[in-house]
C-alpha cells in the first residue's frame, strides 16, 4: 500500500507536467490550478503514509522496496524502483509540502506572465525530478533524476529567456553542476568496477551495501569513489568551490528560488549524502574532506552575504552557508542532525524567500537600500509592519529562526550540528561558531535596512501611485503556514521517522540550555545587535565611512575571485584547446592531407579536373575495378 | 521473400518516378512517400515477428544469381541488422518530408533519395559479401550528386572531398576483402552459412592482425572515425537536410565492421583493440574541442557527430557483449539524434538562409516549436537521461570502465565539452530577443513530423531501452566467439 502510494506520488507531478505542456499551454488559469492540485494531492497522499509507516516501524519494518528491470546487459542489471524508508518519508513531506505552498504562492506571483503555463509545467517537472531522487532505489536512478533536476532548474532559472542575465545564469548553473555530475558518474563507475569484480551487477542500495564489506576495496580507491560521488553533492548543493551558480540562479522567478533553496535541488545533495552514507562511511579521509568542505562553505558564504545589496542574493548566500552546516554534519557522521536541519531550514528558508518575493512584488525592486529608502519616504520605522503586516512579521520569524534563536525551529537543528562540531577538531568548531556570528550579522543588516529605517525628515515625500500592500491571500497564506512551521517545526517527530532501527524513546528533542547553547546565542545576539546598531541610522554603505573595510570589502565584492578564475580556466583552458584543435583540423587534416591528396589526384588524371563529371567517373572506376576484382577472385577460386 | 523485396520497394519506386512527368510534383511526392512508408511498415512488421531468442539469421531467403559461380542473392536478418533496419526505417521516413522541400529538380533528387534508401536496406539485409559490397558502393554513389548538385555553401569542395575519402576507403575495403579471401577462400561470401557452421573458417591470428587494419581504416573513413573524419563535417554542412539526415544518421560503417571483421577476424580485432580505444578517446576530445570552435551550426553538429562516434568505437574496442550492445545501441540513438539535429538545422537554414550560429537569436520567441526541438535534441546529445543516448552511453561507459578506466575517465570529460558547446549554441540561437520573426510564421506539418518522430523515438528507447536492446543483445553475444 505504501509502495503503491509512493509510485503515485512520483507519477502525479509528471502527469500534471505532461498534461499542462500538451493541452494547457494556452489556458494559464487551468494550468495553475491543475499544477497546484496535483501537488496538493501528492502532499495529502504523503501525509496518509505517516500513520502507515509508523505502524510498520512499530512492527520493526523500516524499509520497503519495489522495482522493475530497466536495463540489463552482461552481468549489469539496472533497476527502476522505489525505495521507501524514514528518510524518504521526511523528504517526501518536505518536497510535496513546501512544493504545494510554492505552487500556491506562484499562482498569484506569476499572474499575468506570458509564460504562466510553461512555468507550471516546468515547476511540476522540477518536483517530479526531485521526488525521483528521493524515491530512487539505486545509484543510477538517482543519477538519472539528478540530471533531470539539473535540466528543470536550467529551464526555470532561464525562465525569462529574453533576458541575457537569466540565460547566462541558467547556463552557468547547468554547467557548474555538470562538472560535479562528471565526478559523480566517475565515482559510480569506479564502484561498478569493483562491484563487477565481485560479481554484483546491481547498483541497488541494498545490494551495494551488502556487497561493500566483502569487496575489500583498497582505502585509496574507496576514498576516490566517495569523493567522486561527493563532487556531485558539491555541485548540486552549491558547496565551495562549485557554489558559484547558486547566487546567480536568483535570476529565476522568486518562487523558483524558494523551491530550489528549500525543498529541491540543493537539498538533493544532502539527501544523497544521507542515502548512501554507507559508501562515505567506508572512507574516514573522505568524511574528513566532507566535513571541512561544509565548514569552509558555511563560513565563506556567510561572509559573502555581508556585502550583498540584493535581498535575494543575501538569502542565496545564506542558503549556501546553511547547506555547509548540513554537509558538515554529515561529514561528522551525524546524518540525523543534517537531515533535521535540512527540514527546519526548508521551513524558514522557504518562508524568507516567499517573504522576499512578497516584498519584491510590492516594491518592484530587489535592492535592500532602495527598499529602505522607499520605506523612509513612506513613513519610516515600523511603517512596513503596518502596511504589510503578514509579510513583515513572518519575515521576522524567518530571520530569527535562521539565526537560531530559541524557541524557534532553527535553534534546535543548528544546536545539534554545533554539538557535533564541538566534538570534532577545534578549528572546524571555531569556523562553525564564527559563522553563527556572521549569520546573525547579515540578517541584522538586512532586517534593519529594510524594516527599520528612520523616517527621514528631509525625505522627498513623492507620492507613489500605489501604497505598499500585501499580494493577496494566495501569497499570504503560504507565509503564515511556513511561519507556524518555523516556530513549531522542531516538535515534529522528524527524528522518530528517521529512525532506521528500533530505538529507546528519545529524551528531549534537544539538549536544553547547556554551555554550547549559551555560547552560540551570545554569538548570534552580538552579531544581530552589532549590525542593528551600525545600520540603524545609515543611508549608505558602511564602507564609505569606515575606510578600513574598503580592502576586505573589495575581496568580498569579487566573491573571493572564484568567478574570475573559472572564466580564466574556461577561456584559457577549454577555449584554447578548442583553438588548437581547430588549427590542427585546418592544417594537418584539411590543408596538408585532404587538399594535398586532392591536388595529387587532380594531377593524376585530366578527367578529374572537371569536377562534376570527373568524380562520378572516379566512382564508376572504383566500382568497376571492385566488381571485376571480386568476380576474378571468385572465378580463380573455382578454377 | 519479403526481405529480398525490401530494397526493391524503393528502387522500383525510383524507376517509376523516372516515368512521371516532372510537373506532377504531387504524384512524385506521393510515390516517394508511399515507398518509404511501405518499407518502414515492412520493417516494423518484421521486427514484430522477429524471434529474439533465436541468435541466428531469420527470414533467410536465397535466389541464385550466378549459379555457375555460386553467387546467390541472399538476405536475412539477425538482431544486429534488424536494429540498423529499424534505424533506417525511422530516419528515411522522417527525412523524406524534408526531401520534398527541395525546390530545384525535385524529381531527380527524389530518384537519388530512393536509390539511397534502397541501397541502405540492401546493405543491412544482404547476407552475401558480394552484394554487401555492391550495395555499400551504391550508397556512396547516390550521396555524391545529392550533395554536389543540391547542396549549399562550398558544396563542390565538400562533395569532392567526400568522394576522394570514401572512394579511397572503398578501395582499401576491397583490399581487405581480397586479403580475407586469400586467407579463407570463397567461404567468406556466404555469411549465413558462416553463422550456421561456426568454426569452419578460422584464420591464423597473425593473418587476422594483418588484415584488420584494412577494415579499421576503410570503415573508419566511412564512419568518420578520428583521424579519418575530415570529410564528414564539411560534407554534412553542405548537404541538403534530408541527405545529411540519411547519410550521417544511418551509419553503415560500424555495421560492416561488426558484420565482417567481428565474424572473421575476432583475434585480429582483439590485437588492435587497445590502439582503437586510444584513437576513439582522442577522437572524442579532439572533435569536441573542434566543435567548440565552429561558427557554423551544421559544422558544429558535424564535429559533434565525430566526437560521439568515438564512444561507439570505444565500446567496440572493449569487445565484450555488453560493450558491443552499448555501441550498437549508441549508433542507433546517435543516428536518430543526428538526423534530428540536421533536420532542425536544415529547417533553420532554409527559413533564414543563415549558416552561422551568431546570426540567429530568439528562436524561442519566433518559433517555440523549433526551439523546443533544438533544445531537446541538444539535451539528448549532451547525455540527458530520458533520451536513448544516455542509456547507450551509460552502458558503454560502465562496460568500458573495467577494460580502460583512464580512457573512460577522459570519455566522461568529453561529455562536459559537449555540454559546453551545446549550451552556448542554445543560448545564442534560442534565447535572447527575437530576430527574423517573420521567417517562422507557421512551421508546417512537413517540418514538424520528422522532428516529432525522431525525438519521440529517442524518448521511447531512452525510457525503455530494452525495447531495442532485446534485439541487439543476443546478436552482440553471437558476434563474439
Amino acid at each position: 500500500m505504501i509502495l503503491t502510494s509512493a509510485w503515485i506520488i512520483l507519477g502525479l507531478p509528471l502527469l500534471t507536467a505532461v498534461l499542462i505542456s500538451l493541452f494547457l499551454l494556452r489556458s494559464p488559469k487551468a494550468a495553475g490550478i491543475l499544477g497546484t492540485a496535483g501537488m496538493l494531492a501528492a502532499f495529502a497522499l504523503t501525509c496518509s503514509l505517516i500513520p502507515q509507516y509508523t505502524a510498520l516501524q512499530q512492527q520493526g519494518q523500516f524499509v520497503l522496496e519495489s522495482s522493475l528491470p530497466w536495463l540489463q546487459a552482461g552481468t549489469l542489471s539496472l533497476d527502476f524502483g522505489v525505495y521507501f524508508n524514514g528518510l524518504s518519508l521526511v523528504m517526501l513531506l518536505v518536497v510535496t509540502g513546501i512544493g504545494t505552498l510554492v505552487f500556491l504562492f506562484s499562482t498569484a506571483y506569476m499572474a499575468g506572465d506570458p509564460g504562466y503555463s510553461r512555468y507550471f509545467a516546468c515547476l511540476s517537472f522540477f518536483t517530479f525530478s526531485m521526488l525521483g531522487i528521493v524515491l530512487a532505489n539505486n545509484l543510477i536512478q538517482i543519477f538519472i533524476f539528478w540530471e533531470l533536476v539539473g535540466l528543470s532548474s536550467y529551464l526555470l532559472i532561464g525562465f525569462w529567456f529574453e533576458k541575457k542575465e537569466a540565460c547566462t545564469a541558467a547556463k552557468k548553473a547547468f554547467m557548474t553542476t555538470r562538472v560535479g555530475d562528471a565526478g559523480m558518474i566517475l565515482g559510480i563507475l569506479g564502484l561498478t568496477g569493483f562491484l563487477a569484480a565481485g560479481n554484483t551487477g546491481s547498483l541497488n542500495f541494498t545490494a551495494v551495501a551488502a556487497a561493500l564489506p566483502s569487496l575489500a576495496i583498497p582505502e585509496f580507491w574507496m576514498t576516490l569513489i566517495a569523493l567522486g560521488i561527493f563532487l556531485g553533492v558539491v555541485g548540486k548543493s552549491a558547496q565551495v568551490p562549485l557554489h558559484v551558480w547558486l547566487p546567480d540562479a536568483m535570476e529565476g522567478p522568486t518562487p523558483v528560488s524558494a523551491l530550489i533553496h528549500a525543498a529541491t535541488m540543493v537539498a538533493a545533495g544532502i539527501f544523497l549524502l544521507a542515502r548512501v552514507f554507507f559508501i562515505f562511511e567506508a572512507s574516514p579521509s573522505a568524511l574528513q574532506v566532507i566535513a571541512w568542505t561544509g565548514g569552509i562553505t558555511a563560513f565563506l558564504a556567510a561572509s559573502l552575504a555581508l556585502v550583498q545589496t540584493d535581498i535575494k542574493k543575501i538569502l542565496a548566500y545564506s542558503t549556501v552557508s546553511q547547506l555547509g552546516y548540513m554537509v558538515m554534519a554529515l561529514g561528522l557522521s551525524n546524518a540525523e542532525a543534517g537531515i533535521f536541519h535540512l527540514t527546519m531550514h526548508a521551513f524558514f528558508k522557504a518562508l524568507l524567500f516567499l517573504g522576499a518575493g512578497s516584498l519584491i512584488h510590492a516594491f518592484h525592486s530587489q535592492n535592500i537600500w532602495d527598499m529602505g529608502a522607499r520605506v523612509q519616504a513612506e513613513g519610516g520605522r515600523f511603517y512596513l509592519f503596518k502596511a504589510m503586516p503578514f509579510t513583515s512579521f513572518t519575515f521576522l520569524i524567518g530571520t530569527l529562526a535562521l539565526m537560531g534563536i530559541p524557541p524557534l525551529s532553527g535553534f534546535y537543528s543548528k544546536e545539534a550540528i554545533l554539538a557535533a562540531a564541538s566534538h570534532s577538531e577545534a578549528p572546524l568548531f571555531a569556523l562553525a561558531m564564527i559563522t553563527v556570528f556572521l549569520t546573525a550579522f547579515y540578517n541584522g543588516r538586512l532586517f534593519t535596512l529594510v524594516f527599520l529605517p528612520a523616517k527621514r525628515s528631509s525625505a522627498a515625500h513623492d507620492a507613489h501611485a500605489h501604497p505598499l500592500h500585501e499580494g493577496g491571500p494566495a501569497m499570504v497564506l503560504p507565509l503564515v503556514i511556513l511561519a507556524v512551521l518555523s516556530v513549531f517545526g522542531a516538535s515534529l517527530p522528524v527524528k522518530e521517522w528517521l529512525a532506521a532501527a528500533p530505538q529507546a524513546a528519545h529524551g528531549a528533542a534537544h539538549h536544553g540550555f547547556d554551555s554550547l547553547a549559551i555560547l552560540s546565542l551570545a554569538a548570534a545576539a552580538a552579531g544581530f545587535l552589532l549590525a542593528a546598531g551600525l545600520y540603524f541610522k545609515r543611508t549608505q554603505s558602511l564602507r564609505q565611512s569606515v575606510k578600513v573595510l574598503a580592502a576586505p570589502g573589495k575581496v568580498l565584492d569579487r566573491k573571493y575571485f572564484f568567478d574570475e578564475v573559472y572564466d580564466r580556466v574556461i577561456s584559457g583552458g577549454q577555449d584554447k584547446a578548442a583553438r588548437y584543435a581547430d588549427v590542427l583540423e585546418r592544417y594537418a587534416f584539411v590543408e596538408w592531407t585532404v587538399n594535398g591528396l586532392g591536388r595529387i589526384t587532380r594531377s593524376l588524371g585530366d578527367q578529374l579536373r572537371r569536377l562534376q563529371t570527373g568524380i562520378v567517373q572516379f566512382y564508376g572506376f572504383v566500382i568497376v575495378v571492385g566488381v571485376t576484382a571480386i568476380l576474378y577472385i571468385f572465378m580463380a577460386g573455382r578454377m | 521473400m519479403t526481405l529480398l523485396l525490401l530494397p526493391w520497394i524503393s528502387w522500383l519506386a525510383a524507376l517509376s518516378l523516372v516515368l512521371i512527368p516532372r510537373q506532377n510534383e504531387q504524384l512524385l511526392k506521393r510515390v516517394t512517400l508511399a515507398a518509404c512508408a511501405v518499407s518502414s511498415a515492412l520493417v516494423l512488421a518484421l521486427a514484430l515477428r522477429f524471434n529474439v531468442q533465436d541468435t541466428g539469421y531469420q527470414f533467410v531467403t536465397r535466389v541464385d544469381w550466378l549459379p555457375s559461380l555460386g553467387i546467390q542473392y541472399s538476405a536475412g536478418l539477425d538482431g544486429l541488422s534488424l536494429t540498423f533496419c529499424i534505424l533506417h526505417a525511422v530516419i528515411s521516413l522522417a527525412a523524406v518530408f524534408l526531401a520534398f522541400s527541395v525546390r530545384d529538380r525535385l524529381k531527380e533528387y527524389l530518384v537519388f533519395y530512393l536509390v539511397l534508401t534502397g541501397a541502405f536496406y540492401g546493405v543491412f539485409t544482404s547476407l552475401n559479401m558480394f552484394f554487401l559490397y555492391v550495395f555499400y558502393e551504391m550508397t556512396l554513389l547516390a550521396v555524391y550528386p545529392m550533395i554536389a548538385v543540391w547542396g549549399s555553401g562550398k558544396k563542390e569542395y565538400a562533395s569532392i572531398q567526400m568522394a576522394v575519402y570514401t572512394g579511397l576507403g572503398a578501395i582499401i575495403l576491397l583490399f581487405g576483402l581480397f586479403l580475407l579471401y586469400q586467407e579463407a577462400g570463397s567461404g567468406i561470401f556466404d555469411l549465413a552459412a558462416m553463422r550456421e557452421n561456426p568454426g569452419t573458417i578460422v584464420l591464423p591470428a597473425a593473418a587476422q592482425s594483418r588484415i584488420v587494419p584494412f577494415f579499421l581504416i576503410s570503415l573508419g573513413v566511412l564512419s568518420s572515425l578520428w583521424p579519418l573524419h575530415s570529410w564528414a563535417p564539411t560534407a554534412y554542412a553542405s548537404a541538403p537536410a534530408s541527405t545529411a539526415m540519411l547519410h550521417a544518421g544511418v551509419k553503415a560503417g560500424p555495421y560492416l565492421l561488426l558484420r565482417i571483421a567481428a565474424a572473421f577476424l575476432p583475434e585480429g580485432l582483439k590485437a588492435w583493440s587497445e590502439p582503437l580505444a586510444v584513437i576513439a578517446t582522442i577522437g572524442i576530445l579532439y572533435a569536441g574541442y573542434a566543435a567548440l570552435r565552429q561558427k557554423s551550426l551544421r559544422l558544429m553538429f558535424g564535429f559533434s557527430g565525430v566526437s560521439h562516434l568515438g564512444y561507439v568505437f570505444l565500446g567496440i574496442a572493449v569487445l565484450s557483449a555488453a560493450s558491443i550492445s552499448g555501441a550498437v545501441f549508441l549508433v542507433f540513438a546517435h543516428g536518430l539524434l543526428t538526423a534530428a539535429l540536421f533536420a532542425a538545422a536544415g529547417i533553420l537554414f532554409q527559413r533564414t538562409q543563415k549558416e552561422e550560429i551568431h546570426q540567429h537569436g530568439g528562436l524561442a520567441v519566433s518559433s517555440p516549436f523549433l526551439a523546443v526541438c533544438l533544445i531537446a535534441a541538444s539535451m539528448a546529445s549532451l547525455g540527458m537521461p530520458g533520451f536513448a543516448n544516455f542509456a547507450s552511453e551509460l552502458l558503454i561507459l560502465i562496460s568500458a570502465w573495467s577494460a580502460y578506466p583512464w580512457l573512460t575517465a577522459f570519455a566522461v570529460l568529453g561529455i562536459l565539452i559537449t555540454s559546453l558547446y551545446l549550451l552556448r549554441m542554445i543560448q545564442t540561437v534560442c534565447f535572447g530577443a527575437a530576430l527574423q520573426t517573420s521567417a517562422f510564421t507557421n512551421v508546417t506539418f512537413a517540418e514538424k513530423f520528422p522532428l516529432v518522430l525522431l525525438l519521440g523515438a529517442l524518448l521511447l528507447f531512452g525510457i525503455w531501452p530494452e525495447g531495442i536492446l532485446q534485439f541487439i543483445k543476443p546478436a552482440a553475444g553471437a558476434l563474439l566467439p
